[in-house]
């Protein structure tokens, strides 16, 4: 039986080249996106990708569209959490802060992946329950790097403290995590390529709390 | 520090803000307390006992125009400000694993109230701060905000924001250490406050007393000599004096 794979956000190149990666594979792929399904048409010319809408800002969206994979499949092995809200939107310094757009890098990249897996667990409980979170170096604290946007900076490390959570919580339910950092643009070929082969692969030390960059490098939390 | 003494404290009705501004009072500051409890009577009755150094200020940080509105009330007043403490905050209500449907308003409530409420106060006491001989702002933290140290499962609102102010107040650092800024990252134990909608009185730290060593460390200045400043380094110490890990 081929294994399933849920993406988030694959209107965006990263994410694009990643569905082609598990394609590649021969995984079955259930690409969600906020852009209109209906554009997606002729993007990939194969019977193993579906494309359903998602706006994973908003509960009712993730929820309808998890309906609607549920008609096409009854188990997710893998889920794949994307960024919702990129970097360079916000100005630098906090005199230029704006609190609207930090709350909604929060609402974006925080709480979008969170309410994903709220509604896809049921989904997750037969399969390989495996769940990757896309994340950046910014959102380090122990990094602590400068020159970040500040408000998605703050998303992404809000988003590290539900990973430790979840990781927490569903590690002694069998369930394993990816964090990963893909990088620039520059490097979308081979780090979804390299992030395709982490996410289904195993690791020696599953216990631990980690992200890793594209090269297979350890980023502290 | 030097004798620098006005201070502004956010989240000043009752529990660890209430207690701060007492103490600040006793020390001989200067202080304008954030109110976001109209009707709780006990900064009122603190107002009678000293109606010249205590301004109480209505304050909600979770909302950018009162936060302006605040700055200029202040600045109606002072030229100055030389200590901020970003104190107000609040809990998750509505424990939720992940196996629950998460609240989601109170979520993002607290979000804004603890994580974006101390960035609005930052920026728009800006001017005032810089023009003050502290430079010093100070934020209430949490060990709930520590992600080497997480051990719950069902806090998601509270100990997200905290992480993430923990990530804003670093942007900040950097941002503002060159120019003189000094920062405190704190932990105040378990204190006897408000937090949960009702009197806690099973916490480890009445707030009097726990306001009295948090304005002790916000007020001491580091360590500095032997070609070390150790204001150059962010901490979140905690009410013992603990560091804790981010
Ligand atoms: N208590 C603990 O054990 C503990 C532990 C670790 C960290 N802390 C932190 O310590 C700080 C002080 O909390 P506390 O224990 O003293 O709790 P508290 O007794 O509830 O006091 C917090 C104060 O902030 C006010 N506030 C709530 N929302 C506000 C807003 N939007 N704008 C301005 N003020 C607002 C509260 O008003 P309402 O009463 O109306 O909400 C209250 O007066 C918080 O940042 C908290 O996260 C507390």
């Amino acid at each position: 039986m081929d294994q399933v794979v849920l993406i988030t956000e694959v209107h965006r190149p990263w994410e694009y080249a990643l569905v082609q990666e598990f394609a590649k594979k021969g995984w079955r792929v259930m690409g969600c996106s906020p852009v209109p399904e209906e554009e997606f048409q002729d993007a990939f010319d194969t019977d193993k990708i579906h494309i359903f809408t998602m706006d994973t800002r908003s509960r009712e969206s993730v929820q309808q569209a998890v309906r609607r994979i549920q008609e096409h499949t009854c188990r997710v092995d893998l889920l794949v959490c994307g960024t919702a809200s990129s970097q360079g939107r916000e100005a630098a310094g906090i005199a230029k802060m704006s609190a609207d757009l930090v709350l909604e890098d929060y609402q974006a990249n925080t709480l979008g992946p969170i309410r994903v897996i709220e509604a896809c667990l049921p989904l997750m409980d037969n399969g390989l329950r495996r769940i990757a979170l896309l994340s950046d170096v910014q959102g380090s604290l122990g990094l602590g790097l400068s020159g970040a946007g500040t408000g998605y900076a703050m998303s992404k490390a809000a988003l590290h403290m539900a990973y430790t959570m979840l990781h927490g919580d569903l590690s002694g339910k069998g369930f394993t995590f990816r964090l990963f950092e893909p990088g620039s643009e520059l490097e979308t070929g081979d780090s979804a390529e390299a992030a395709a082969a982490y996410f289904t692969g195993a690791r020696e030390d599953e216990e631990r709390v980690v992200m890793l960059d594209w090269r297979g490098q350890e980023i502290s939390l | 520090m030097s004798r620098s003494r006005i201070a502004v404290v956010t989240g000043a009705d009752r529990g660890l803000g209430l207690g701060i501004t007492k103490r600040l009072l006793e020390l001989g500051w200067d202080v304008f307390a954030g109110s976001y409890l109209a009707d709780w009577p006990e900064l009122t009755e603190l107002r009678q006992k000293e109606p010249e150094r205590l301004h109480v200020i209505p304050l909600d940080v979770a909302s950018d125009e009162s936060v302006r509105a605040a700055s200029r009330a202040v600045g109606g007043k002072t030229d100055r400000v030389d200590v901020l403490i970003n104190n107000a905050g609040i809990a998750t209500r509505y424990p939720r694993t992940i196996h629950e449907e998460q609240v989601e308003e109170e979520l993002l409530r607290i979000y804004n109230v603890n994580a974006v409420g101390p960035m609005r106060m930052a920026q728009a006491f800006m001017p005032l701060l810089r023009a003050g001989s502290g430079k010093r702002m100070c934020f209430v933290s949490s060990e709930a905000g520590s992600i080497n140290r997480s051990f719950r499962d069902n806090w998601y609102g509270y100990c997200m924001s905290k992480t993430a102010l923990n990530r804003g107040v670093q942007c900040l650092f950097d941002e503002l250490r060159p120019d003189g800024f000094t920062f405190r990252l704190y932990h105040p134990g378990w204190v006897r406050s408000y937090m949960s909608g009702e009197l806690n009185t099973e916490g480890d730290l009445d707030a009097d007393d726990a306001a009295r060593m948090a304005v002790a460390y916000f007020l001491r200045d580091r360590y500095e000599g032997q070609g070390i400043q150790e204001e150059d380094r962010l901490v979140m110490r905690d009410w013992m004096g603990r560091e804790w890990p981010w």
